[in-house]
């Protein structure tokens, strides 16, 4: 469950203010936003993970008023409750895939069981590519980590930012397919922001900026 | 999965980076330290071999030169002085302890020091085997003497003339080893001592050959090299030096004083060294900060990543600055282990140049002082790479990638 209430950012260094749209999505509902660049969809993104900090409004993720929260109590909030996937970067260069979701759980501060994590790569489609490093990874398998890392400390909000642009059609088809499938089972909001139009038949609820 | 984990596998996803850090400050950080112990070693052993020594009086010329030889036995002697004259000296109430000591001879490169028992106690030397030498042409060895040359109680040996091993003309009279000195790491470890008859008998007997039918040669003055003293008091360290200088033939000097002196010159060279070691230490520090800053740049997104993680500033800033630290406490280690193994090498060297072991120094405290230093450093440069985190704008970061 998530709400935002009259929702304005204020960028620092200029006068201009964005106001957002309210929004308001039930359990293990999700949303596309589509939008020009430049219009502000990746700072709603960033106000929703508490990336950022709103101007006015509220947002409530699971009853919880994250713009009340404490820079310490958001950083834990962020981790246990939000997984975010990102177009290009996904995780850290320094470990293998296997690690990474291993890490992911220790800055949540979950436990990790290696045959879940395995389980999980398994369902993803990469199980094989869990113990090599991100950058010996394709594209289409680097952003189904993405998608692993977003999911598997079982967040209540998925926020994903154009998942799909860098991606062809088949691979495009297969992510959306494996997002929205993560985000039933977890029983989780998803949240998709792009610009990318091939994805607009995937969601029930569609919001232009 | 841990903090740990994750601090190793950046230090090993950018193993030249690691290594230039680890291998430019260790190599500072070996020079700073064994610089310190070399020359606290070396200063100790010379004050060492100084024993109890207060005052040398010997023929006119360096004093330091004077001081070298017979007192640090490694240089030539500056002439001889009159033994009866020395002797007269000696009848100072102030005066403690008093050894004439005389010698020009040597057995395979070591010197042969004609004394008195009294020389005994300014080193504080015991015997380990055998006894003092009490009759001409008896000998007790230093542990280096006999180890080297493998004599033994008991055994004879012919001194050559000369201070050095090149000394042609041998001596006919043999010498006997009646003692072994226990391992003292002073200058007594290298040196044969008798008695005087022995070295004043040895030159008799040659320039009896020599100048047989020269009778009254044999009634000439004897003479020794140097006088010993200690003295009861520091009164007599202010009257008597000025007294042997201004009313007799001969001159007394300070061991300390000189020592002191020839340490302000070969200072200048520890001194240059230790500039180098702290321009490396400060090139180092250089490294690894702008190791860490670039880290701290060009990972900003896999540094934000952690933040949408649930990661803490503090938790990121502690993954780095361990980093830091385990460059520096890996570069300490080798550091220290290169210092001991140059300090070896160089004590190896002295030890074949000087034929005396040298017993390596610790000088506890400057070392820690420097440890504290290069740690104050370091840690200020890894702070000054972590700063940049608590700016950090991770939307802005997140957002610049695509």
């Amino acid at each position: 469950m998530i709400s935002s209430n009259s929702l304005t950012y204020q960028y620092p260094s200029s006068s201009s203010v964005l106001a957002f749209p309210n929004l308001n999505l039930d359990e293990a509902e999700s949303l596309l936003i589509l939008g020009k660049s430049g219009v502000g969809k990746t700072t709603l993104l960033h106000l929703l993970a508490g990336l950022l900090n709103p101007a006015t409004g509220n947002i409530t993720i699971n009853h919880t008023n994250i713009t009340t929260l404490s820079a310490k109590a958001l950083d834990a909030f962020r981790g246990k409750q939000i997984g975010m996937v990102f177009q290009n970067n996904h995780a850290l260069r320094s470990l293998t895939v296997l690690e990474n979701l291993k890490a992911r759980l220790y800055f949540t501060k979950k436990t990790s069981n290696k045959n879940a994590l395995v389980e999980l790569l398994n369902v993803l489609g990469i199980a094989d590519c869990q113990n090599k490093k991100t950058n010996e990874l394709s594209i289409g398998q680097l952003q189904r980590l993405g998608i692993a890392l977003a999911v598997v400390h079982q967040p209540k909000l998925i926020l994903a930012d154009e998942p799909t642009s860098s991606l062809d059609d088949t691979n495009c088809t297969k992510v959306m397919q494996l997002l929205q499938e993560q985000a039933t089972a977890n029983k989780a909001n998803l949240i998709v922001i792009t610009h990318d139009q091939r994805i607009k038949a995937n969601f029930k609820n569609v919001l232009s900026l | 999965m841990n903090t740990w984990k994750i601090v190793l596998s950046n230090l090993k996803n950018k193993p030249l980076y690691t290594f230039l850090s680890v291998f430019s400050l260790s190599i500072s950080i070996a020079l700073l330290l064994g610089v310190l112990q070399l020359d606290a070693s070396v200063q100790n052993q010379f004050k060492n071999s100084l024993g109890n020594v207060d005052l040398v009086v010997g023929a006119k010329g360096s004093p330091l030169q004077l001081v070298l030889s017979s007192v640090l036995h490694v240089d030539n002697p500056t002439g001889n002085i009159s033994y009866p004259e020395a002797i007269k000296l000696t009848r100072n109430p102030l005066i403690k302890n008093a050894a004439p000591i005389s010698y020009g001879d040597n057995y395979k490169g070591y010197r042969i020091v004609g004394t008195t028992p009294a020389f005994d106690s300014f080193y504080a030397a015991e015997i380990a085997t055998g006894t003092s030498p009490i009759n001409s042409m008896e000998a007790v060895i230093g542990s280096e003497v006999a180890q080297k040359l493998g004599l033994q109680l008991g055994d004879t040996f012919k001194s050559a003339h000369g201070l050095t091993d090149e000394a042609i003309a041998a001596h006919d009279a043999e010498f006997k080893v009646v003692g072994i000195y226990k391992k003292s790491y002073k200058v007594l470890d290298r040196l044969i001592i008798t008695t005087l008859e022995s070295i004043w008998d040895v030159h008799d007997h040659d320039e009896h050959e020599e100048h047989e039918h020269e009778e009254a040669h044999q009634h000439e003055t004897k003479e020794v090299t140097s006088l010993l003293l200690s003295f009861r008091s520091p009164v007599g360290l202010l009257t008597t030096p000025r007294m042997i200088n201004e009313k007799t033939n001969m001159q007394a000097a300070l061991p300390k004083f000189e020592l002191d002196r020839l340490f302000k010159f070969t200072g200048i060279g520890i001194q240059a060294i230790s500039w180098i070691a702290y321009i490396i230490l400060i090139i180092s520090c250089i490294t690894i900060f702008i190791s860490l800053y670039k880290m701290v740049k060009e990972r900003a997104f896999d540094l934000a990543l952690m933040r949408t993680y649930g990661a803490s500033n503090l938790k990121i800033s502690t993954i780095i600055a361990l980093e830091g630290i385990c460059i520096v406490v890996l570069s300490l280690l080798i550091g220290f282990a290169l210092s001991q193994l140059g300090l070896h090498f160089v004590f190896t060297i002295l030890k074949s140049s000087l034929q005396q072991d040298i017993m390596p120094t610790l000088p506890l405290q400057s070392f820690l002082y420097t440890v504290i230093l290069i740690l104050a450093v370091i840690l200020i440069g890894i702070a000054m790479a972590i700063v940049p985190l608590f700016k950090m704008n991770i939307s802005k970061i997140l957002s610049d990638e695509k």
